[in-house]
């Protein structure tokens, strides 16, 4: 078999420089992925007003910030109570949709029956979807039906996508294990609660944390869906979002900072407590 | 064993709750009913809106006699113009937008909603197409190169900031791109461009959203990369295919999955984008999501913007089901 020229050079140049260009190009990757975060807490400690062109080292807007007083159009008391409502509507969040997603994967993995491809397909929707539908056919919902708009709303609303999320990972790690332990369990004697208590649960537990944290992670970060059914109430999201309208400030700065690390240490005990959880 | 209800058998309760249906039904209820009432009542709520009209005050009239298609109407065909007109003009426009060196073979224009429907579209593909471009070597170079150990470290890099808060993330794009930021004084010291405008501009709102995106692109890739026997290539190779070849006839064909996967996890989302045109797009940049959120606060016309939403619904799920059976039905999820 003969071999072109052309290719005898070509297969050269991937041999000899492939694997060299392709590191670069994953070094670019992670370098897009994290300058403009490493820039961000960096200029959160910039002497300046006008936060972008570095003046010096300062701890002052966090000094400000923790002693309640407002940079800038930043108060702190303000964020404050939007971090509050953030964390009371994911926690009710994630609570109901571990609850209501864990048993609707049950279902999807145990029964045939008619309409669950239907089902299936309605689970998957809100992910799909995109959050501004959902959040604006919402807000037409709670209107038409006389729904006040306030953390309870935001909550359902959360509620409603939160749920779709457990039950796809939930549901993932149920088609991964073996029915038969179940099956041993109830040869042995156990009742149906015993088994699921002693043989189901422990098995799919790492998926439903997974989704819990996941769900947690979509509820607390939500804006878009929030921002238009909350009314006049304030998540972090939103809080942080009319401040970002308004410009860049050294307040924004640390908020950023400060959610930024504050998220990084969750999921850092989520790993260390779970193991890899995503 | 048959068993009518004078047996002495299990209680009414034990039976009932032995009942094969009774498992089932406990199970379901909750989740479809939360997902009928405030997922799909809403969405029916929103068709219903659709077709309504906005009153001289804003205000919106559902009633029977003003029900019609009017809003989709509105959004679709220019003034006067007929249906067949509105198709080839929407379409001329089209290729006038995405066609590079081809000018609008049509004279008239489409309605600005069906322009802001092809520019988010476009924004869409873009960030697509430089995703998958930036992601996929290198999702190759961490499935095959580096090693287990590396391998965890790299993907959990990737994965980190989906985990941090999106509008942190979109605000640290909007300090990198800010007049005398980083990028803006690398490129004057660099000598490229001095006082160039970047935050603002359509350029931003790519840059942001294929900043946001790009880990969703990487993530399936290297999911089906890695799941690649390379074996294979070094069969092809025994065969006679060079490194090129073994790439292009048996690597990328089986990992076409994670792409079609990357493709649509990173397409819709950017085509319904509202935060990140909105905090890095300028007044020009204007996307159909930020079209509709416009209707629900400053513009107040929620008939138009729930018209809007449902289409940009469709197109979403028209793109989803064509890419899917293009790509011999991909499983996605």
């Amino acid at each position: 078999m003969s071999v072109s020229k052309l290719k005898v050079w070509r297969s050269r140049l991937m041999a000899n420089h492939g694997k060299k260009a392709l590191a670069a190009q994953t070094g670019f990757v992670y370098l897009f992925l994290y300058v403009p975060i490493a820039v961000m807490i960096a200029l959160s400690f910039n002497d300046s007003r006008t936060a972008i062109v570095w003046n010096g080292f300062t701890t002052q807007w966090y000094e400000a910030l923790f002693s309640g007083e407002a940079i800038a159009r930043v108060d702190p008391n303000q964020a404050w109570i939007a971090l509050q409502n953030s964390l009371i509507i994911a926690v009710v969040t994630v609570v109901v949709s571990v609850l209501f997603g864990t048993m609707l994967a049950l279902a999807l993995d145990r029964y045939v029956f008619t309409g669950r491809n239907l089902l299936q397909g309605v689970v998957y929707m809100p992910l799909i979807i995109p959050s501004i539908v959902m959040g604006i056919s919402l807000l037409l919902f709670f209107n038409i039906v006389g729904l006040e708009q306030g953390i309870g709303t935001a909550i359902i609303g959360h509620i409603a996508f939160d749920i779709s999320y457990v039950t796809v990972i939930v549901l993932a790690r149920l088609q991964s294990f073996n029915r038969t332990l179940e099956e041993a369990a109830m040869d042995l004697g156990a009742s149906e609660l015993e088994t699921f208590r002693w043989v189901t649960m422990p098995l799919i537990k790492p998926g439903i944390i997974a989704g819990a944290l996941l769900g947690f992670a979509m509820s607390f970060d939500d804006f878009v869906v929030t921002f238009f059914i909350i009314g006049n109430q304030n998540t972090l999201p939103i809080f942080f979002f009319g401040m970002v309208r308004q410009g860049i400030s050294p307040g924004v700065n640390v908020i950023a900072t400060l959610i930024l690390v504050g998220t990084l240490i969750i999921i850092a005990l989520a790993q260390k407590i779970q193991g890899i959880t995503w | 064993m048959a068993m009518n209800t004078t047996d002495v058998g299990p209680g009414l309760l034990t039976r009932i709750r032995r009942h094969k249906y009774v498992g089932l039904v406990t199970n379901i209820l909750p989740a479809s009913i939360w997902l009928t009432v405030f997922f799909l009542a809403p969405l029916a709520v929103m068709l219903y809106f659709s077709f309504g009209e906005r009153g001289a005050f804003g205000e919106v009239l559902l009633g029977f006699e003003y029900l019609g298609l009017q809003q989709y109407a509105t959004f679709f065909i220019p003034d006067g113009a007929s249906i067949l007109e509105t198709i080839w003009i929407s379409i001329a426009w089209a290729i006038g937008y995405f066609v590079p060196f081809v000018s609008n073979p049509a004279s008239a224009q489409p309605t600005p909603y069906v322009q802001l429907l092809f520019k988010s579209i476009y924004f869409g593909t873009v960030t697509t197409l430089v995703s998958l471009v930036m992601g996929y070597p290198m999702a190759y170079f961490v499935a095959r190169h580096a090693s287990q150990r590396w391998q965890t470290t790299l993907i959990a890099l990737i994965v980190l900031p989906y985990w941090a808060s999106y509008l942190v993330r979109v605000y640290a794009i909007k300090i990198l791109l800010a007049k005398n930021g980083l990028v803006h004084n690398l490129l004057a010291t660099l000598g490229i461009a001095t006082d160039v405008q970047l935050l603002y501009t359509d350029f931003a709102v790519q840059f942001g959203l294929v900043y946001i995106w790009v880990p969703f692109m990487i993530l399936p890739v290297y999911a089906s990369l890695e799941q690649l026997n390379p074996e294979l290539n070094e069969a092809a190779m025994d065969l006679g295919a060079d490194r090129l070849d073994s790439f292009r006839y048996v690597t990328l064909p089986l990992s076409m999955p994670g792409v079609v996967a990357g493709s649509i996890l990173v397409f819709i989302p950017s085509v319904g984008a509202y935060v990140i045109p909105d905090l890095l797009g300028g007044a020009s940049t204007a996307t159909v999501g930020e079209f509709i959120a416009a209707q629900f606060g400053a513009a107040g016309n929620w008939p138009l913007g729930s018209a809007a939403a449902f289409i940009l619904m469709v197109i979403m799920f028209g793109a989803l089901w064509a890419y899917q059976r293009g790509s011999g039905g991909a499983d996605f999820l």
